[in-house]
């Protein structure tokens, strides 16, 4: 398993922390803990997991194994943001997931992902002219007003 | 209410997005200028060519609902009752664009004020309760921005985007138009960096129940509330992380509105006092 983060279309912008990931085309957001960021940042195709979590713990101090890099693999392989084939997710496999987590939990070192897809914002989309995508809040779709709406196929008549 | 033969225009501009608006009822030009077109527009010449087609059409035989609003680009024809609604929907529709088109400004479904040279940015949805506690921090002496859109440039300052404030008393849909001098107000002029921003829920007859994001969970709920399209991803990505970058974020329930003026006045002077002796 070499880990292959992808960059194309991805805008990167550290917040503190934590580091904010957007896919340009499609406006989903991503926000990316230390630990998280630090996996997709050494993920260049090259490395396994343990090669990662050992970069982790000698360039940044922080504790990290290469089942704390594997649970962070899944997340961004989940959310586009890296090539990477999984192995199957057999019943033991999800029974070491947990107890991976619980250990990097007790030492601070959980890889989290919060996502915002456009999709699932509270925004309602809806299609201009362009043949673009416009993601708005939902509370701004005109509904002050109780209104009837249809589509029209001629120019300008009311 | 007089449908004149001749169609009349307004070609106007404003934050970088021109657009037309026609209708044929005379008397309706000074409603359009007051509350359907966003602060700040400016009249372009005629001759100019503009991103949006709208128009406000009265028809002598429309049955119950006699206007129609019209987005030619998109093809969509609204029917509404009177012309209040017609001018309400006319101003979503306008915003909406302008949130989209609007090269250089992330639009963010959010009120905000001015508190001694610091904004206190309110996003939520509609019926959250923006415009109430907008009200609430005017009537103690805040400067007011807006009490919808609070409008980013890419550095994260929040712009003046003072459309009258609406106000909607319980179960309705459409608000009260109000001048923010009502609230003993005044107008902010010039773009404020955040001091605070919060994602408040009102609830009747609860408290003040709050949490504090980090700054990535409050640059998502930020861009949660705004229109992000693609053609400016960078921007809303830089403005939502510069915005809340010195900010303190804050997410929970608000019960009464006056107290939570209190608690956010409170909120934002100890936090730039907290910032001055950092700085000394």
């Amino acid at each position: 398993m070499q880990p292959q983060k992808i960059e194309e279309g991805i805008i990167v912008r550290p917040l503190g922390a934590e580091t904010l990931l957007m896919h340009e085309p499609t406006c989903n957001v991503h926000c990316l803990n230390q630990m998280a960021y630090l996996v997709y940042l050494y993920s260049d195709g090259a490395r396994t997991p343990a090669e990662i979590a050992e970069r982790i713990v000698q360039e940044n101090g922080l504790p990290c194994t290469a089942d704390a890099v594997e649970i962070a693999i899944e997340q961004l392989v989940e959310r586009s943001l890296m090539h990477c084939p999984l192995p199957e997710l057999t019943p033991e496999r999800q029974l070491r997931r947990r107890e991976v987590l619980q250990q990097l939990a007790a030492m601070m070192a959980v890889p989290v992902i919060l996502s915002l897809s456009a999709g699932r914002s509270s925004a309602a989309c809806f299609t201009t002219n362009e043949h673009d995508t416009f993601f708005y809040p939902e509370a701004s779709v005109p509904r002050s007003v109780n209104f009837f709406v249809e589509t029209f196929d001629l120019t300008c008549e009311p | 209410m007089n449908a004149d033969d001749t169609v009349q225009e307004l070609r106007v501009q404003a934050f970088g997005v021109s657009f037309a608006v026609r209708f044929n009822i005379p008397e309706m030009r000074a409603g359009i200028e007051r509350f359907a077109l966003p602060p700040g527009w400016e009249a372009v010449e005629p001759s100019t060519e503009v991103d949006r087609l709208f128009s406000i059409w009265f028809l002598q035989d429309g049955g119950e609902r006699p206007y129609r609003v019209i987005e030619h680009q998109r093809r969509r024809r609204y029917s509404v009752r009177n012309q209040d609604e017609a001018l309400a929907l006319l101003e979503d529709l306008i915003e909406q664009f302008q949130a989209y088109r609007s090269p250089n400004r992330l639009f963010v479904h959010a009120g905000a004020v001015g508190w001694n040279g610091r904004a206190i940015v309110l996003p939520g949805d509609s019926f959250a309760g923006k415009s109430t506690l907008v009200a609430a921090l005017l009537k103690k002496g805040a400067g007011y921005l807006s009490d919808e859109m609070a409008v980013l440039d890419s550095e994260g300052l929040v712009h003046p985007f003072p459309r009258q404030l609406s106000i909607r008393e319980e179960g309705a849909l459409l608000g009260r138009r109000c001048r923010v001098e009502e609230f003993g107000g005044v107008t902010e002029h010039h773009p404020l960096p955040i001091g605070i921003v919060a994602f408040l829920q009102y609830e009747r007859g609860n408290t003040w129940q709050v949490s504090e994001l980090s700054p990535g969970e409050g640059a998502m709920e930020f861009l949660r509330h705004a229109g992000r399209p693609s053609f400016k991803a960078a921007l809303c990505l830089h403005a939502a992380s510069s915005a809340v970058s010195h900010a303190q974020i804050l997410s929970g329930v608000r019960g009464d509105a006056d107290q939570a003026a209190d608690r956010l006045i409170e909120l934002v002077e100890s936090r730039a006092t907290s910032l001055f002796r950092k700085a000394v």
